[in-house]
């Protein structure tokens, strides 16, 4: 993970100010904070590490967490823009035809002292104190690609279009096929604009989940049943019986306009054993029927799925929830505290990116390794005991206690050393990994 | 070795293989080895690939024949022997790259760095017999050297390394000085001074304010 940190550390040397001379600490702090698992910036008071203290630049103790927190609590919302900017993962979109979701992240809050905006959290199904974090995840690669943090009454809607227009500035792909959940689509005005962004845009399509407002379901249950193919899908599991999709295609005038102008909607309807209602999952696409199959379209959308366990991944293996807060806790007024997002957007990013560099390092771990949870990652890889040894030109790292994934890492560590990493917190050192010769003999059968 | 407008039974007899060696389930595994040779060509990925598949299809040939079947020599084969295809694979990877690093790849720096601290009168013979002890790779002096010059493990590099160690402040007045100027930060560990730090111990069974006279 070193290399990828590195590379993160040359950027955020030419992107943050460092009057306090807390850039250094505060930043690697956050960063091996994340990578090894500790989950809130007080916990270093209790580290007693010395890799952890040299990883983090100091040689004799772990950082303060007054460092950090003052590092991390004056971060300038235009120099985390430029870092999370420079650091994107661009050439993942750049000339590709795209498939691109984007989806909120509630933060919930639980001040009582300073009055914040409220927003739906989702997993509690209440509104309450909040900040939100939107994404951009790459589907075909499953990383994470942009950014944005705003306050907890901002909605999907929003920011969709903004999002959207970055990835074409920015990433430059081929085509862009942008996928959204409802809340981009709750007035029929947002999404027609959101349309309107895909016709003027020659290479953008744009699907959303239509809301399930009672007047359009009770339009859609009215399709007569030939309109409907029926498909059949594996079942939950092993041995249970498939599920039976019924799919539809027709166009919803929106409100205010033509029949000439109506928007092309994929009706899925899942059949649901039992006394339970089916469920009904209507999807706006600006794509027209030529050029994509209703159902095509339907497993592109699904692929949706992976953002969301992205953000479930980060939450429960990187402690995203504990991101610093946005509002200001040193403003004079407390009922308006105003928004601050360049501490929460900041370590918002940091696991984000922490989550790609996992998600490479399972790749170049082999096809057996992909889809690896951090957590896992943590356990099998990155907390391992070892032996440091600095000697005037290199650090080496040594695992000296064999483990069972030895031989997996084997030729990426051959490739870290090939090439030639320097560590400029270790007086420029060359970084050398090494783990014990595994000809040992193995105890047991 | 397999060379072209080399008959089969020409590559046979200049591998010297004798023919009670030549059964026919033998001639069918050789001739097999001998068309993949006449196809994939003489390079050293194929040429490793034969030699790892002859020495392990139990076909009864002898390790120097297969060594003379594929050209190279005995102790080659030996070492290349009883390896896994893994490590075969890995080993073909590092030839094709070029062999950066010869036979001492950065890797095992760890286990030389080790061997240096816990057996620090060790000469290089010793270190040179460590090597082979542990990697089975027979190295030069010289390229020992190179080796431990580029990491900083040579006996210079180490000697300066002892000698600008950073004073503990348990032991040094002034860095303790320095210490105590630092913030307080509640929870952090104090170091442990060390013995010669306390005043020695009182040779007398009880503490002086036992004493009648107090």
């Amino acid at each position: 993970m070193l290399p990828q940190v590195l590379s993160w550390w040359d950027i955020a040397q030419q992107c943050f100010s460092d009057d306090y001379g807390s850039l250094q600490g505060g930043f690697l702090a956050s960063v091996f904070m994340l990578i090894l698992g500790v989950e809130r910036v007080f916990h270093l008071d209790e580290m007693d590490d010395p890799g952890f203290a040299l990883l983090t630049g100091n040689r004799r103790r772990c950082p303060s967490r007054h460092v950090v927190g003052a590092w991390r609590k004056h971060l300038v919302w235009n120099e985390v823009d430029r870092f999370c900017h420079r650091t994107s993962p661009w050439d993942l979109l750049h000339d590709q035809e795209s498939l691109l979701s984007f989806d909120e992240h509630a933060i919930p809050r639980w001040t009582k002292k300073f009055s914040i905006p409220k927003g739906y959290i989702t997993t509690r199904n209440k509104y309450m104190r909040c900040e939100k974090l939107y994404c951009g995840y790459d589907l075909r690669h499953r990383r994470f690609v942009t950014i944005k943090a705003t306050p907890g009454k901002v909605e999907l809607r929003d920011v969709s279009s903004l999002l959207t227009r970055r990835m074409l500035r920015f990433g430059q792909p081929a085509s862009l096929h942008a996928v959204f959940d409802a809340g981009a689509g709750k007035s029929d005005a947002d999404v027609r604009a959101l349309l309107t962004l895909a016709e003027t845009t020659p290479n953008l399509d744009v699907t959303l989940r239509a809301c399930r407002y009672p007047h359009r379901v009770k339009i859609w249950k009215q399709l007569p049943p030939d309109a409907f193919t029926s498909y059949e899908e594996p079942g939950d599991c092993q041995g249970a019986s498939p599920k039976e999709v019924r799919l539809a295609e027709t166009s919803t005038v929106l409100k205010g306009e033509s029949e000439a102008e109506a928007v092309r909607t994929i009706i899925c309807r899942q059949i649901i054993g039992g006394p339970k209602k089916d469920r009904w999952h209507p999807l706006y696409t600006s794509i027209d029927a030529e050029q994509s199959l209703p159902r095509d379209l339907l497993e592109e959308f699904r692929q949706r799925q992976h953002h969301e366990q992205g953000y479930r991944v980060e939450v429960h293996d990187a402690f995203l929830n504990a991101a610093r807060c946005g509002y200001d806790k040193d403003s004079p007024d407390r009922k308006r505290p105003g928004f601050c997002r360049g501490p929460l957007q900041m370590i918002g990013w940091l696991v984000a990116l922490l989550y790609n560099a996992c998600g490479d390092f399972t790749a170049e771990l082999g096809s057996h390794w992909e889809g690896t949870f951090l957590r896992t990652l943590r356990r099998k890889f990155f907390n391992r005991p070892g032996r440091l040894y600095c000697t005037p030109t290199s650090v080496i790292v040594y695992f000296d206690r064999e483990f069972r994934q030895q031989d997996d890492l084997l030729p990426m560590i051959d490739r870290i050393n090939a090439e030639h990493h320097r560590i400029p917190w270790m007086d420029n050192r060359l970084l050398v990994l090494s783990v014990s010769p595994d000809d040992r003999p193995r105890a047991g059968p | 070795m397999a060379k072209d407008g080399e008959t089969f039974e020409q590559w046979l007899d200049k591998a010297k293989i004798p023919q009670r060696y030549r059964s026919p389930r033998q001639l069918a595994v050789l001739e097999a080895a001998f068309a993949f040779l006449q196809r994939a060509g003489s390079d050293y990925a194929s040429r490793r690939i034969a030699a790892h598949f002859l020495l392990n299809c139990q076909s009864g040939l002898k390790l120097a024949q297969v060594a003379r079947l594929v050209g190279v020599t005995r102790p080659t084969a030996s070492r290349q022997n009883k390896i896994s295809s893994r490590q075969v694979v890995r080993e073909i990877q590092h030839r094709l790259s070029g062999r950066p690093y010869g036979k001492l790849l950065p890797r095992y720096a760890g286990p030389i760095a080790q061997f240096l601290v816990t057996h620090p009168d060790a000469n290089r013979d010793d270190l040179v017999d460590f090597i082979e002890g542990t990697f089975h790779v027979r190295i030069s002096l010289t390229a020992l050297h190179s080796f431990l010059k580029k990491y900083g493990l040579d006996r210079k590099s180490l000697e300066e390394a002892a000698t600008t160690e950073p004073p503990h402040p348990c032991r040094d007045e002034r860095e303790l000085l320095k210490v105590l100027e630092q913030p307080a930060i509640s929870g952090r560990p104090v170091a442990c001074p060390p013995d010669d730090f306390f005043l020695a111990k009182p040779n007398m069974p009880a503490g002086s304010c036992c004493s009648r006279k107090c």
